[in-house]
């Protein structure tokens, strides 16, 4: 038969869309996505009161972006720890795979599917509020919008990456979300360790480390945010800016290094059976 | 001659488990090729490696003279059914059709979904989702997707799974005409020997991770020639006193009866000495059956017979 085909991963794409976001699970999505970062304004407005605008255009982002960084997060598990690892173990992978479809295109689908349509919605909903409650701050600080953006994002990204190499790795469901949960934790533990000994030692090497593990938290310092007059982050000095956007390629850079490891292994040696 | 799918060396392993021993294994094009093995013999192995889903620890795969893996432009001519094949649950079957046929580039995606909806039985079902499926219709879209582009080749790995007599008989009914009519190739595992029988011209018995007999059906027919049935009291007794004879090559138990390979030529020879040779022994005796060998004498023979000595 005459062979004409367009990109063919589009349709595994389609596909994998209808059985990960089949009804109700998009119109349950928008609503959280937009139910708590109203829920949340309020507060919002409280942070007006903060001296400097681009320590209130962070607040409010960090505002509009908590119970919905948490809900993406649990979405990715279900996608990736859970749903992608099932899927190998099943045989839904082996069936896509005899299509004519390359690795690396598969490969693709998967992480548009199960990690960046996730970050997606986070990306549109922290912009939608923010746009539509303080458009004109985040219009004055697009470039500090822009950098918080990025740090949301990485604070997501990079959990996800290692969630994306145990599934593929691991192929049970069950035991994948196990371990995806406790990576969370221990990127979370680590951190807070990092945070301790930065604050007890005030060794610069453990403040590079921490921060580049949780730009956001350099973003923030950076401008000074402190919760109940606590400067967040380790002891020391506030990273300059340059210094924050070092900690933000240094955070991508992992995490685009364990997708790169994914992938290579994904490649050369995965075995959908 | 371009050949469909060629092994050379297979060696395979899963952990402590050796799946494939040093397979080699050449599959011409032209023919309704038949995989045939008992459970664990390495069949769906070497039907996954020749498709790029697993990668040989040692040897070598070819599919249309190329290597498999991550090669969609080979994986475009093909068909594949799986054994217990998994598809997308919550999608409707006409749909899963469309996205297929758009995946390998078919013009009028949608009509032709329709096509081998119709053709493989399904017409009604054409707007149900898959998960609600029973276990023979969700068999049946399974063979669907495989045909759907007009493939080349369709590697069939127990395609009668799932299926009542009926539709065993309308699948190899749908085989052979698809052989016949637009030249599609298949190569087929199966357990089930007598359906695999009346389609293929080529089979290749695997047993232990090893092709042990393999070449047309006529080759092997007339190596295997004749056999004969033969009922008495205790088989186990006569089968010893029976291998005796230069001319018999194999002679194995088979229920109550005792099964007999002769060489071709010495089919009356062995016909005139069975009864008094049962006799001698003490034994009774109910009757001799002639027949012809089948590929479940062929199996038995491999992987049965060799128990059996």
């Amino acid at each position: 038969m005459a062979v004409g085909r367009r990109w063919p991963p589009l349709e595994i794409l389609a596909m994998d869309l209808k059985e990960a976001y089949r009804f109700p699970i998009p119109e349950i999505l928008a609503f959280l996505y937009a139910f708590f970062p109203l829920i949340f304004s309020p507060v919002a407005y409280a942070a007006m009161g903060l001296e400097a605008e681009e320590a209130r255009l962070l607040i409010i982002m960090s505002l509009s972006s908590s119970m919905i960084s948490f809900i993406t997060i649990i979405l990715i598990l279900k996608n990736i720890s859970y749903g992608l690892a099932n899927e190998i173990r099943k045989g839904l992978v082996q069936t896509y795979l005899t299509y004519p479809v390359g690795r690396a295109s598969f490969f693709l689908v998967k992480l548009i599917s199960g990690v960046l349509i996730p970050i997606a919605y986070i990306v549109l909903s922290i912009c939608v509020f923010t746009g539509l409650l303080f458009p004109d701050l985040a219009l004055k600080h697009l470039d500090v919008f822009l950098l918080g953006l990025l740090a949301f994002v990485a604070d997501v990204l990079l959990p996800a990456s290692l969630m994306f190499l145990a599934a593929i790795a691991v192929r049970r469901g069950g035991a994948s979300l196990a371990i995806g949960i406790a990576l969370l934790f221990a990127v979370n533990v680590i951190s807070s360790i990092l945070l301790m000994i930065g604050n007890i030692t005030g060794w610069e090497g453990v403040r590079h480390v921490y921060y580049t593990l949780n730009p956001l938290a350099a973003l923030m310092r950076h401008y000074s945010l402190a919760i109940g007059g606590t400067p967040l982050g380790p002891g020391g000095g506030a990273p300059t800016m340059w210094e924050c956007v070092a900690y933000l390629s240094g955070n991508y850079a992992i995490a685009i290094a364990f997708y790169v490891a994914a992938l290579i292994y994904f490649l050369r040696r995965f075995e959908p059976v | 001659m371009e050949k469909a799918i060629e092994c050379i060396e297979l060696v395979k392993r899963f952990k402590d488990v050796v799946a494939l021993n040093g397979l080699t294994l050449e599959v011409p094009r032209g023919r309704i090729f038949g995989l045939i093995g008992p459970n664990g013999a390495g069949k769906t192995t070497t039907i996954r490696i020749c498709l790029g889903l697993l990668k040989p620890d040692s040897g070598e795969a070819r599919l249309f003279g190329e290597d498999p893996w991550n090669n969609p432009d080979v994986k475009a001519r093909v068909g594949v059914l799986h054994e217990q094949m998994e598809l997308p649950r919550h999608i409707r079957a006409l749909e899963l059709l469309e996205h297929v046929a758009r995946i390998y580039g078919v013009p009028e995606a949608s009509k032709r979904a329709r096509e081998v909806l119709e053709l493989v039985g399904l017409a009604d079902a054409a707007n149900r989702k898959i998960g609600a499926l029973s276990a023979g219709m969700k068999q049946r879209l399974c063979i669907a997707q495989a045909l759907i582009h007009e493939p080349e080749l369709v590697i069939a790995d127990e395609p009668m799974a799932n299926l009542d007599p009926l539709g065993r008989s309308e699948v190899i009914d749908l085989v052979a005409r698809l052989h016949k009519d637009e030249g599609v190739d298949f190569v087929i595992s199966s357990h089930i020997l007598p359906e695999l029988g009346r389609i293929c011209d080529s089979v290749a018995l695997i047993h232990e991770g090893r092709v042990h007999v393999t070449g047309t059906l006529d080759e092997l027919m007339r190596e295997f020639g004749r056999s004969f049935r033969v009922s008495v009291s205790d088989p186990m007794v006569l089968r010893p006193k029976v291998l005796e004879l230069s001319y018999v090559k194999d002679a194995y138990i088979s229920g109550r009866d005792l099964l007999v390979e002769v060489e071709e030529g010495h089919e009356d020879e062995f016909y005139g000495v069975v009864r008094s040779l049962a006799e001698q022994a003490g034994l009774e005796f109910y009757g001799l059956e002639s027949r012809v060998a089948s590929l479940e004498d062929l199996f038995r023979r491999v992987v049965l017979g060799r128990l059996g000595r």
